[in-house]
């Protein structure tokens, strides 16, 4: 029996540790980390949405946020859209919409440009992706950086 | 669907019997299906089965022993074969051209020999007066003997002379040297110069002077002192004298000179008679004038002369004594007896009191020569030698008429120049036989020739005239008032002169040397002739027009004493004057030619004496330097008028002139900014023709290298042309203008154009953009064939292409080539050039066309038959000649004579351009064959449904599919490596009577105007197979056009099918007289993709508006006036090598129908339900019946998966749309009798693939569905707010499970309920959904099971 009792204060030793470091590492512990999703999509006719969402994650907020959406297939730009002066504040997330009339069966080429100002430092970071095969595809990023 | 650890240990804690009765459970759980639809396949609708049998139908049709027989037959009618040259006149030499001879003048050994005289040295004023200035020579010459000189006696000064005047100043002369012939010294004749006076007027202007009126002049006089004559005359005989003389500065030597041939008359003599008016004079200085003391006087007399200036021959005048009376040739009127008495003393000291006085008897001759000569020396002052610098010399044989009564000329005749108006060249110039015999109205013929060298330069005129008349006048008017200059000449003769020819050289001296000058019969060339041969001279004729008919200088005698100054003033005026007369008709009739050049009017008209009208008989003349053109003159029975042009290079002429005309009898003419010409023809001249002649040898040797000629046949009596500058108008005063046959040979090219019974007007119009002909009727026919080598022509009517290859490199290809054309009763011609070409004409019936074209430089072979050539036509034919536009000769220029040079040249020249053209319109034709539709317009109005055979190959076609005989139009075409090939059957019957079609193409978009009325076809169907036609091939059929049929379209489609980025759009309205039926197309493109486009129609409506446009939105909206059975539609293109489809099909296509479906691009990645995006539908329809099947290829246009929609009675209204996760289907005014959507092949993401969703569905009325995919990619579904029967839902997919791919086993739980929350029934199944469609349901996947089920059986 005391050897439950032990097991069971063990147990919620562990999990007060496990919410205090959650609570340090979502809460407290000051970070700039922005999470970048996008999502390529192709709806009917001819629809093809691409968009892009920055979630902040980190503990300081995002400024002068800006998005870049770059989408070419060979010789051909179908999406070249640039949104800025976004803001975001700890725990919130914007999504970022773009769409275009394509051909399902093409290799589209899309470059997210993803920029923003935290803690006085700006950030700035571009991804790539080839987008084919899957009428649904998404891609997660990360830009993180510890504030000690 | 990856498990976590926390899924695991869950797993892991279920027991195993759970877990085994979950999954035998899947297995064995009923399938809830709700009502078992039959699926239609592709051949289902009845549609295929329809489109077999008319497959069946067309093959049948165009296989048919019939068609056959109406096509290849009739075109195996086209055969064309050689034909040979018309030839309207032979240029070679010996023939039709002429060439002129230079005539070298005659000679006249009076003048020849003066210069050996020292009469030569007679030449300047101080000369005369030392050598006595009335000193004078005699010349004689008999039969063929040398000529004699001998030095004249002195002039018989005493005008009066009442004792013996032949004592004082005769020249006797023994001509013959016969002692016993002539007078009793031997003499044959006398002769001498004498002054003569015929007319004295004497008027008293003061007490003292007086004022003398003198008509005479200088008479040299010849007697026969022969007492036997005329039997013992010494003939022929030349006799004259010479004389030095001064004028304009210069010194003269003046010859007259008379021969005899019959016999010599016994008084004689030729006079010089003009007018000498002395105001103011004493009375000494009559009586010197009546003594004959001349030199004493110094009276100025230099204005003292005027005409009329009378040259007279015949019987002398005599003179016994003074002579008073009031008529005759003596008059002596005296004012106031005082000075009568004082004049009669004069007189009475004279010797002149008394006596009489006139002529002696008229002496017939048969004929006689005179001459006239006037010359101008000039010494080398080196030798000393003479030389003649001036020779001008006129001389004259006249015979008796053949006709006349006596056979002996007239015994007196005179030839008086009028010059009373100063402003006038001449007032009149007349010939007159006084002595005629009664009822002799041609009394002789003369041949008379004219020498004039003078600065190098000669003119010798021939001058032949048959039957002169005894009268003949010619008289100048001048008519000019302020600026408005015109003259007024007048021409009237006693009778009608048979003939008269005046033929004209200049030409230019050539002097060897150490040779007298001038050397006449060393001639340089180039020379030029002029020859006039008129044969009949009317009567009358006026000849009035803007000429000048201003007067002349006059002679300037100069100084000297009253003798000296009489003598010149007598020589001087008389060839000043006679000169003068010469010149100004010559400048006359050069204005006359020159007034086309410039601006002016003339009028010729022809009259008898009693006015009414007369005409020339025949006028013929050349002006040339060497050849010229000169034909026969008749010709099948017609005489046969021209005028020709001959550019004869190297010649003193650039065109040679000649021409010829018959029965002119008023001619008229304008010239300036507008041209007017008009001629008239006596009635009775007969049938004749007219033709403008062109040759143009370009070499010596008189080769047949360019030449035209225009003859119109049975020329009409009158005829009138109007020149403006953008027209030309002619115009027949009655009946026919005739026939006009053109034929060139031009830069080796021959033409001939033949226009037969061409009405009484024809009009053209000209300008920058437009040429058109207009006729009040139909003409008879237009014949043309043009040929570099051998032309070729057709029976009937006909246009012909043949081109031969006969040399060259394969980029610069000698070809020979005929062009060939013939139609009939055109009445309407126009030729428009400017922003846009077009071609139009109007005939007056209709009549078969036959078209061949046989052209190896294009390798084209086309026959083709038009039965009947459409009565009136409007074509565009921009791209047909595009950069090769006819030059058609501007009428507008044509404002001179010589005009019609060039205006010959370029009708011949136009045979190279049509050749050209044509060329390439035949090239081009077949070009728009292959590239059809651009921009052109075509139309024709026509009383005759017109059938059209026509049989098209270009290039080898070996390699292409046959084509076959139709009704309508079967096509191959090809083109490999840039070789192009090309095969085209095709046969209409029953064309349409009005036609028109306008075709616009801008990229991909084709506006289409086809506007038909009474189409009547002995066929109810046509069919146009073509492929290769801009990349194209179209398979048309069309059945069911029964009777006369009238069809407007108007047709604007946009083509481009490529995926996403591509549109087809379209806009279509029909507009028919009756229903057609069945329609089949079928389209196929490779650009910019690979594609076909097929449509079927069981049958077209009368009116039809169909308008649609596919993007990524779809607009469909059809209105027509009565439903289609059945119709089909596809639409496939090739992607990487692969075929894809879109095929829709419908039966009971209502009047009205419309389909949007719109695009939705609205896309949020945090909402799981995989309806965002879904479009919006509208449907909506005038029926309740239509039957529909979609059978979609999603690739076709660049969408994911393939798509079967079928649906049985659609509602009139039917409307489907997505909002936020929920999905909306609603009918209006019915339902969805039954409806199946089944869509397959979407990689919906890596983890979840749906390879097949069926929903089956019937009674649709409508309902809500949502689905989220909220559940490990799995769907979770609502569907409420149904009004519907069962639905039935079936999935094949793939999950991903492990990194494997699997097919998934989902197992559903439908749970339905009615109004409440509570669910009323539920069910499990296994990628099937059924359910009730009266009641909501949700419907999510039982996970574990699906896993499990994924798992072990996927």
């Amino acid at each position: 029996m005391r050897l439950r009792m032990k097991g069971m204060f063990g147990i919620i030793i562990i999990v007060a540790i496990l919410l205090i470091s959650s609570a340090l590492y979502f809460k407290v512990i000051p970070r700039v980390e922005a999470q970048i999703t996008t999502v390529f999509h192709e709806a009917s006719n001819n629809v093809i949405n691409v968009n892009t969402k920055v979630d902040n994650a980190g503990t300081i907020e995002l400024n002068d946020i800006a998005v870049s959406i770059l989408v070419t297939s060979g010789n051909q730009t179908y999406i070249d859209e640039n949104f800025t002066q976004y803001k975001l504040s700890a725990g919130s997330e914007k999504e970022f919409k773009t769409f275009f009339y394509g051909d399902h069966y093409k290799i589209y080429m899309i470059t997210i440009t993803v920029a923003f100002t935290g803690d006085d430092s700006r950030y700035r970071k571009e991804f790539t992706y080839t987008a084919q095969d899957y009428m649904n595809i998404q891609y997660d990023e990360t830009i993180k950086e510890w504030k000690l | 669907m990856l498990l976590n650890s926390h899924e695991r240990r869950i797993l892991g804690s279920i027991t195993p019997i759970v877990v085994v009765s979950l999954l035998i459970s899947v297995f064995f759980f009923p399938v809830v299906g709700g009502q078992s639809i039959n699926f239609p396949s592709e051949s289902d609708l009845g549609i295929h089965d329809e489109i077999n049998d008319l497959m069946d139908e067309i093959t049948f049709n165009r296989n048919s022993s019939l068609m056959l027989a109406e096509t290849q037959m009739e075109i195996d009618k086209i055969a064309p074969y050689a034909v040979s040259k018309e030839h309207f006149f032979e240029t070679e030499e010996g023939q039709d051209v002429a060439e002129s001879a230079i005539v070298i003048p005659r000679s006249e050994a009076m003048v020849d020999t003066c210069l050996d005289t020292e009469l030569a040295d007679r030449r300047t004023v101080v000369d005369l007066i030392l050598e006595r200035p009335d000193e004078y020579f005699v010349y004689y010459k008999y039969d063929d003997q040398a000529p004699v000189w001998r030095e004249g006696a002195l002039f018989n000064l005493n005008l009066f002379d009442p004792f013996d005047p032949i004592a004082l100043d005769w020249t006797f002369i023994n001509v013959d040297n016969d002692p016993a012939t002539g007078d009793a010294a031997g003499n044959d004749i006398a002769v001498r110069l004498k002054f003569e006076i015929r007319y004295l007027e004497i008027t008293p202007a003061s007490t003292t002077l007086i004022d003398i009126v003198l008509h005479g002049g200088l008479s040299m006089q010849t007697e026969n002192l022969n007492p036997n004559a005329p039997d013992g005359d010494t003939v022929p005989l030349d006799i004259g004298v010479a004389k030095s003389l001064s004028f304009d500065d210069k010194d003269y030597i003046v010859m007259l000179q008379f021969g005899f041939f019959d016999r010599i008359p016994m008084h004689h003599s030729l006079s010089l008679l003009m007018n000498v008016t002395i105001a103011n004079a004493t009375v000494n200085l009559l009586e010197s004038l009546l003594s004959g003391d001349f030199t004493g006087l110094s009276e100025d007399i230099s204005n003292a002369i005027s005409g009329p200036y009378i040259i007279e021959w015949g019987p002398s005048t005599t003179y016994t004594g003074y002579i008073l009376h009031d008529s005759g040739f003596f008059e002596v009127p005296i004012v106031g007896p005082l000075f009568r008495q004082a004049i009669e003393a004069v007189l009475a000291a004279a010797g002149i009191d008394t006596g009489q006085g006139g002529r002696h008897p008229f002496e017939p001759l048969a004929e006689v020569d005179l001459m006239a000569a006037v010359c101008n020396v000039t010494s080398d002052e080196s030798t000393g030698e003479n030389h003649w610098k001036e020779v001008s010399w006129v001389a004259a044989h006249v015979d008796p008429d053949e006709d006349d009564s006596d056979g002996f000329l007239p015994g007196l005749g005179n030839l008086t120049l009028d010059t009373r108006s100063e402003n006038t060249a001449f007032d009149g110039i007349t010939w007159f036989y006084p002595e005629h015999d009664e009822g002799d109205n041609e009394v002789s013929d003369i041949t008379a020739d004219y020498f004039d060298a003078r600065e190098g330069q000669a003119t010798y005129v021939q001058l032949d005239i048959v039957d002169m008349p005894w009268y003949l006048k010619l008289r100048l008017v001048n008519n000019t008032e302020g600026d408005d200059v015109s003259s007024t000449l007048y021409y009237d003769a006693s009778s009608r002169m048979t003939r008269v020819i005046f033929h004209e050289q200049d030409y230019t001296l050539y002097q060897a040397p150490g040779q007298d000058w001038p050397p006449p019969v060393t001639v340089a060339t180039p020379f030029t002739e002029l020859h006039i041969d008129i044969k009949d001279m009317p009567e009358r004729l006026v000849l009035k027009g803007s000429f000048d008919s201003g007067g002349s200088p006059e002679a300037d005698i100069g100084d000297g004493d009253f003798l000296t100054q009489f003598l010149n003033a007598i020589v001087g005026y008389f060839y000043k004057g006679f000169w003068g007369v010469g010149n100004t008709l010559r400048s006359i009739s050069m204005r006359v030619f020159e007034l086309p050049g410039g601006e002016g009017w003339v009028r010729l008209k022809m009259y008898n004496h009693d006015y009414a009208s007369s005409y020339i008989g025949a006028a013929e003349f050349w002006y040339t330097g060497n050849r010229y053109i000169m034909v026969p003159e008749d010709r099948d029975g017609k005489n046969r008028g021209f005028m020709a042009f001959y550019n004869d290079y190297g010649s003193s002429v650039d065109v040679a002139v000649s021409g010829r005309l018959f029965g002119l009898s008023w001619l008229g003419a304008s010239f300036g900014n507008d041209t007017h010409l008009e001629y008239r023809t006596r009635s009775g001249v007969g049938e004749q023709s007219f033709e403008l002649l062109y040759c143009d040898p370009h070499d010596d040797t008189g080769a047949q290298q360019e030449n035209a000629s225009l003859t119109v046949w049975d020329l009409p009596r009158n005829l009138t042309l109007d020149i403006e500058t953008t027209s030309f108008h002619v115009q027949a005063s009655s009946g026919m203008i005739g026939d006009i046959t053109f034929v060139s040979y031009f830069s080796g090219t021959y033409m001939m154009v033949n226009l037969t019974d061409i009405p009484n007007s024809v009009d053209v119009v000209q300008n920058s953009t437009l040429i058109e002909l207009a006729l009040p009727e139909p003409m008879g026919t237009v014949e043309f064939v043009i040929a570099d080598d051998v032309p070729y022509m057709m029976d009937g009517a006909h246009v012909l292409l043949k081109r031969e290859v006969v040399g060259g490199s394969v980029f610069d290809p000698e070809v020979e080539t005929s062009i060939s054309g013939r139609i009939y009763g055109l009445s309407n011609l126009r030729y428009e050039f400017g922003n846009r070409t077009s071609f139009s004409y109007n005939i007056g019936s209709s009549y078969p066309l036959y078209v061949s074209v046989d052209d190896e430089l294009t390798e084209t072979v086309a026959k083709a038959v038009i039965n009947p050539l459409p009565a009136n036509i409007e074509l565009d034919i921009a791209n047909l000649l595009e950069g090769n536009l006819i030059n058609v000769p501007d009428v507008g220029e044509i404002s001179d004579v010589t005009d019609f040079t060039r205006f010959l040249s370029a009708m011949a020249s136009i045979g190279n351009e049509i050749t050209q053209a044509l060329s390439n319109v035949t090239q081009s034709t077949v070009d728009v064959l292959g590239d059809i539709g651009e921009n052109d317009r075509f139309n024709y109005l026509t009383n005759k449904n017109l059938n059209i055979v026509a049989s098209i190959q270009k290039g080898d076609v070996s390699g292409l599919e046959p084509t076959t005989w139709t009704h309508g139009v079967s096509m191959r075409r090809e083109v490999v490596d840039g070789e192009e090939a090309l095969d085209v059957k095709l046969y209409i019957n029953g064309m349409p009577k009005v036609f028109d079609i306008i075709t616009e193409t801008l990229n991909e978009t084709v506006d289409l105007q086809i506007d038909i009325t009474q189409m009547d076809s002995a066929y109810d169907w046509i069919l146009v197979d073509i492929s290769g036609l801009m990349d194209k091939d179209i398979f048309l059929y069309i059945n069911g056009i029964e009777g006369a049929t009238n069809l407007n379209m108007d047709v604007n489609i946009t083509s481009d099918p490529t995926p996403a980025t591509g549109i087809l759009q379209g806009d279509i309205v029909v507009n028919s007289s009756k229903p057609l039926g069945q329609l089949y197309l079928r389209m196929g493109s490779t650009n910019p993709i690979p594609s076909t486009l097929t449509v079927y129609l069981s049958n077209v409506p009368r009116e039809g508006t169909f308008k649609y446009t596919i993007t990524h939105d779809t607009d469909l909206d059809i209105e027509m006036s009565a439903p289609v059975q059945s119709m089909y539609y596809q639409l496939a293109n090739m992607i990487e090598g692969e075929w894809y489809k879109l095929e829709l099909m419908a039966v009971d296509l209502p009047t009205s129908f419309s389909l949007d479906v719109t695009a939705n691009p609205e896309f949020d990645m945090d909402n799981l339900s995989p309806l965002q995006g879904f479009p919006t539908i509208n449907l909506g329809s005038s029926g309740d019946t239509t039957d529909i099947l979609l059978l979609l290829q999603g690739r076709v246009n660049g969408n994911r998966g393939d798509i079967t929609v079928y649906a049985e009675d659609l509602p009139k209204g039917l409307d489907i749309w997505s909002k936020e996760e929920e999905l909306n289907v609603k009918a209006t005014d019915g339902k969805v009798k039954q409806a199946l959507v089944r869509v397959e092949n979407l990689p919906i993401r890596k983890e979840y693939q749906l390879d097949s969703l069926e929903i089956v569905a019937s009674d649709v009325a409508h309902m809500k569905v949502s689905v989220n995919m909220r559940v490990s990619n799995l769907p979770i579904i609502r569907i409420t707010d149904i009004d519907s029967g069962d639905v039935r839902i079936k999935m094949e997919h793939r999950l991903q499970i492990f990194g494997k791919e699997r097919r998934a086993e989902v197992v559903f739980i439908d749970l339905a309920y009615g109004d409440g929350p509570i669910p009323s029934t539920g069910g499990l199944s296994r990628n099937e959904i059924a359910v009730d469609g009266s009641k909501n349901h949700i419907i999510f996947p039982e996970v574990v099971s699906t896993f499990m089920g994924t798992l072990l059986g996927g």
